[in-house]
């Protein structure tokens, strides 16, 4: 189990760094790898570098729209099929992020359970993707 | 309408006066008929009296004839009787003019032998010239008489001949019956005949071919040319020969003479025929005449009330339609009128209609936020369409605005959650975190890593510092808002408020540099909280839009007027003027790259503005778009 979390990577997209630190600390916690970026640029290249399993942003970028970035990682063939998990505080969030392509939502402020929850629920799905 | 009636009138008029013309014409007519019927009574009574004046004569001479007299005054009287029956008006002084008022009491006289023959024969000769004389049918002067002029001028002429006849005649007979002063007489009666023959050549001349023809026929074969010979043989020699004794020339006179006198009638009867007819003619015209007119004035009347009444009609539909134009309705039907005064008046109204739906469809649409509508005024007297104009313009700048304020709203209340929420996740985040750490330390037993619970309280304590200060600004709005803001107003020393605030955004920032002019120690009275939240509004405003840049001066100097300026100077983004004059209204927030916008509530500046203004200063801004902002407060010295 142990060894199978070392293996998943997952990118942390947001431009405020104490939310960046605070997922990178209970993503490590719970035995994810996890790699931040705050604007899209840094992203890509984390992207293009490495084998990320899941991306975890907000929707609400300083700079950019992250709805937006959603779309172009949606559209490259090289980035379609990784999930996206987007959060935000905005009242009609949820609708605005499925209609730009994100896999999931989750509202902020949010239960740490419910997040692990659903980054496994991502990485099962990923499981039996690769069993197949 | 009464204009309508002058035609009308007019023409009644002029067909009443060709009426009255006509009848004139057949009163003249009738006048002529009647002349020729009196002509023909008149020639019987002049046969009837040549009668009595022969017997009368005879009587008077010698006693002789008396009953054929007699029975011959019978008749005359009959003959007269029946002129006077039949032309009673016409005939007023026709017995004085012929001396037939006389004849009563000549009779007498010559009953009881107190006449002489030869003024027996006097009387009843100048009675039957003056008889002759009445005879003749004028001619006159009318045009429409043309056709039988000639006839009638014959006929006169004849008449003429007649009457000088009869005294040629009668001269003659006197000489054969008395045998006395033969050629006395013969040569008194030869004026008389010149005067027949200038007659007879008037006639031949004048008289129609036929009626010549006929006359010649007369001379030649007849009776007329026995007598004709016998008097133009008397006027040759100056004798009296034995060829007719009293008796024969009477008779054979007579009869020429009568046969002069058919000719007249004969001619008059042609003329009667052909004035009947122009009778019968003119008398047709005037009925025509008469039914025309009454047509024509049945028709004037029917064109006048038709006219009217399609004219009361246009004005009746002219009339509600400028009613319902009064009374605001528009899309009236009206259909196209002549090309007069009230057809050019229907258009008038027509184009009234128009602009007022026009209008009315623009200001609609105007109504339901479509300012792409095009209004165009018909005038520059066209106080509704300017007035259209002016309320679309009003209407459309009102409907920008509130769209820029809801848009800058929604804005708000995104990124107030957002701002708000961040925090909120990072403390929550980082607090189930470590509930989970010790949860799972106390199972394990394992040692509880230092460096986490320090890095995780460090970011706790932060972010619960940014959501107090969040939640500060959004009650100062709040307050101001509500028009509840109040200072807590003391003494203190700007210079350690500077001070202190600059150092505690030093602290915060690990990428800009900031440095602190200390220009003047001054104290100032007034709320010290609210004027740090001014100072580090100003200083988070010019790290946040120099990300390029990190160099950031503050400095406090002496003012104009006793006051203090405090400036913080960025060399970031800048604003443009457009932008500057927004920047201090609620909800404003500064458009990034591609129009995205920075993080923050849009409220800082507003608030700081509403906080210096509140102390009796200024905050002003001096910008270039990318070459940084210079923002600069003034306060009050103490």
């Amino acid at each position: 189990m142990d060894r199978m979390k070392n293996e998943v990577l997952i990118l942390v997209l947001d431009d405020d760094p104490d939310i960046c630190s605070m997922l990178k600390m209970v993503l490590d916690y719970h035995g994810y790898g996890a790699m931040d970026a705050e604007g899209e640029e840094k992203a890509n290249r984390i992207l293009a570098e490495n084998n990320v399993d899941l991306i975890i942003m907000d929707m609400l970028l300083s700079g950019a729209d992250g709805t937006d970035i959603c779309r172009h990682l949606k559209q490259d063939e090289r980035t379609a099929s990784i999930p996206i998990l987007m959060f935000s505080a905005h009242p009609n969030a949820q609708k605005i992020c499925l209609e730009a392509g994100a896999d999931d939502f989750i509202a902020k402020p949010f239960e740490m359970n419910e997040l692990i929850d659903k980054i496994v629920f991502f990485l099962e799905g990923r499981k039996v993707k690769q069993v197949q | 309408m009464l204009i309508g009636l002058v035609p009308l009138i007019l023409l009644i008029y002029l067909s009443v006066q060709l009426i009255a013309e006509q009848e004139k014409k057949l009163n003249l007519l009738h006048g002529y008929i009647t002349r020729i019927h009196q002509s023909s009574d008149i020639s019987k009574l002049i046969n009837e009296l040549q009668e009595e004046r022969r017997f009368s004569f005879d009587y008077a001479l010698k006693g002789g004839l008396k009953d054929e007299m007699l029975h011959q005054r019978v008749i005359t009287d009959s003959a007269v009787q029946w002129l006077k029956n039949t032309y009673k008006e016409d005939l007023s002084d026709f017995t004085v003019y012929t001396f037939l008022s006389d004849l009563a009491t000549n009779r007498t006289k010559i009953d009881s032998g107190n006449m002489n023959a030869n003024a027996v024969m006097h009387y009843y000769t100048t009675a039957i010239f003056r008889l002759n004389t009445t005879n003749a049918v004028a001619v006159g002067n009318n045009a429409y008489l043309d056709p039988i002029y000639k006839e009638l001028e014959s006929q006169k002429i004849l008449s003429e001949m007649i009457t000088y006849m009869n005294i040629i005649r009668i001269n003659i007979y006197n000489v054969l019956y008395t045998r006395k002063y033969m050629v006395e007489t013969l040569m008194g009666t030869l004026g008389t005949h010149d005067v027949y023959e200038t007659y007879e050549k008037e006639f031949f001349q004048k008289a129609p071919a036929a009626v010549v023809n006929e006359y010649k026929e007369l001379i030649n074969k007849t009776a007329l040319k026995q007598t004709n010979d016998y008097i133009d043989t008397l006027f040759s020699t100056f004798k009296f020969d034995s060829t007719y004794d009293h008796q024969q020339w009477w008779d054979i006179s007579l009869e020429g003479i009568t046969q002069l006198g058919d000719l007249q009638k004969k001619i008059l009867s042609n003329v009667e025929v052909a004035i009947n007819t122009i009778y019968e003619n003119e008398h047709k015209a005037k009925i025509r005449t008469i039914i025309l007119l009454i047509v024509m004035v049945i028709l004037g009347i029917a064109i006048i009330v038709y006219t009217s009444r399609s004219i009361t009609l246009m004005l009746l539909d002219l009339k509600k339609a400028a009613q319902l134009i009064a009374d605001g309705a528009t899309g009236l039907q009206l259909q196209k009128l002549s090309n007069d005064v009230i057809g050019s008046l229907s258009d008038s109204i027509m184009r009234i209609d128009k602009s007022n739906k026009v209008l009315a469809e623009a200001a609609e649409s105007i109504g339901k936020g479509k300012f792409e509508v095009h209004v165009e005024p018909r005038s520059k007297d066209d106080v509704l369409g300017n007035a259209i104009v002016q309320m679309k313009n009003d209407l459309q700048r009102f409907s920008n605005e509130r769209k820029e304020l809801e848009k800058r709203k929604d804005m708000f209340i995104t990124m107030a959650s957002h701002e708000l929420k961040t925090p909120i996740t990072s403390i929550q985040g980082y607090v189930q975190l470590l509930l989970k750490m010790i949860n799972d330390q106390n199972k394990k037993k394992e040692e509880f890593p230092k460096p986490v619970l320090f890095d995780s309280l460090t970011t706790i304590d932060k972010q619960i510092s940014k959501l107090n200060r969040l939640t500060t600004e959004l009650l100062d709005l709040s307050k101001i808002e509500a028009g509840q803001l109040q200072l807590n107003k003391q003494p203190f020393n700007l210079n350690q408020l500077l001070l202190e605030t600059v150092s505690e955004l030093i602290q915060t920032t690990t990428t800009h540099f900031i440095t602190f002019k200390n220009g003047i120690d001054v104290d100032v009275i007034g709320d010290r909280d609210r004027i740090g939240q001014v100072i580090t509004n100003l200083l988070t405003n010019a790290i946040k839009y120099s990300p390029g840049d990190n160099k950031i001066e503050v400095s406090l100097s002496k003012g104009p007027d006793g006051l203090v300026a405090i400036t913080v100077r960025d060399y970031g983004i800048g604003i443009d003027k457009e932008e500057q004059k927004k920047i201090f209204e609620r909800f404003y927030r500064a458009l990034g790259k591609e129009e995205q916008t920075y993080p923050g509530f849009g409220i800082g500046l507003f608030i700081a503005n509403e906080f210096v203004q509140k102390h009796g200063g200024r905050l002003t801004v001096e910008s270039e778009k990318g070459k940084g902002s210079e923002f600069t407060f003034t306060l009050p010295v103490n």
